[in-house]
């Protein structure tokens, strides 16, 4: 079960004269994964030089994440991905996350994959902890170059460091393009639904639910 | 239960920004005035940045 969040601009050079506070700085971002059995968490990070902060980047960020530190799987093995995420729709919920994690599946790293959204309101998460103990680091120390973030990353957590990964440009994938070949079904609203299920055996069927609440489902098929 | 069509073309993925430089001008405008605060090693990043800039994107 992962947790993944997009971690608030950072701004570089972090400068404290005031004649630079209304110069723009290069923004960077930062994308945590946390491995909430574990409790290990994966910072990825790159500038604007690199990428912007978008559905396409997210999702390259997490498939990175996959490919990078899990195996194909042979014949007969079976995992699961659990996904949890807020809700933000430009960079969690939407299609081009729901055609990455199909591919994932199509690709055999997973045979079973979830997708699930925190409700509204309630988005506080592992990530959000991990953020809050760097950005307590980044306030004692001044930043100038990105690579300040990654040393201060290193320093947030002193039991379980964070493990931290430079996104390059050739590392963010064009997910939209999956969308010609494995075209959206025409009455998905993406943004409906709190939970997603995408399985192995039928790997171009997506199921779906509006809220976590099983007693409602259970509730339904009693009454009809 | 919502079912994706499999249409035809390539199932592949292009790099997102195989050529294109995000950073605007006026913001390099800005990174360029910020180097006069900086120290000898960051403002040879920035430099470096801002003259990647020129010339493998905007010229």
């Amino acid at each position: 079960m992962i947790t993944c969040d997009l971690q608030q601009v950072l701004f570089t050079p972090n400068l404290r004269c005031s004649s630079s506070f209304y110069l723009r700085k290069l923004s960077n971002y930062n994308l945590g994964i946390t491995l909430a059995n574990t409790n290990i968490a994966h910072m990825h990070i790159w500038s604007e030089t690199m990428a912007k902060r978008g559905s396409n980047e997210v999702a390259s960020c997490i498939y990175h994440f996959i490919t990078t530190n899990y195996e194909v799987l042979e014949n007969g093995q079976t995992r699961t991905l659990v996904l949890w995420s807020d809700r933000c729709c430009g960079q969690n919920n939407n299609v081009i996350l729901i055609e990455m994690l199909m591919r994932l599946i199509r690709m055999n790293y997973f045979s079973h994959v979830e997708q699930n959204f925190f409700v509204t309101g309630h988005s506080f998460n592992d990530c959000d902890r991990h953020f809050a103990s760097i950005e307590k680091v980044m306030k004692k120390n001044t930043i100038i170059l990105p690579t300040d973030i990654e040393k201060i990353i290193l320093e947030a957590q002193i039991e379980t460091p964070f493990h931290v990964t430079w996104m390059q440009r050739e590392n963010f994938l064009d997910f939209k393009n999956l969308l010609a070949f494995w075209t959206r079904p025409r009455l998905l609203q993406v943004t409906k639904n709190l939970w997603y299920q995408i399985d192995a055996n039928a790997p171009r069927n997506l199921f779906s639910r509006e809220s976590h609440c099983i007693v409602n489902i259970l509730h339904l098929s009693y009454r009809y | 239960m919502f079912v994706f069509g499999q249409g035809l073309g390539e199932d592949n993925m292009p790099i997102l920004y195989p050529n294109s430089f995000p950073l605007s001008n006026e913001k390099l405008g800005d990174l360029l005035r910020l180097t006069e605060y900086l120290h000898r090693e960051s403002l040879v990043f920035y430099q470096n940045l801002i003259g990647m800039a020129q010339n493998e994107f905007i010229i």
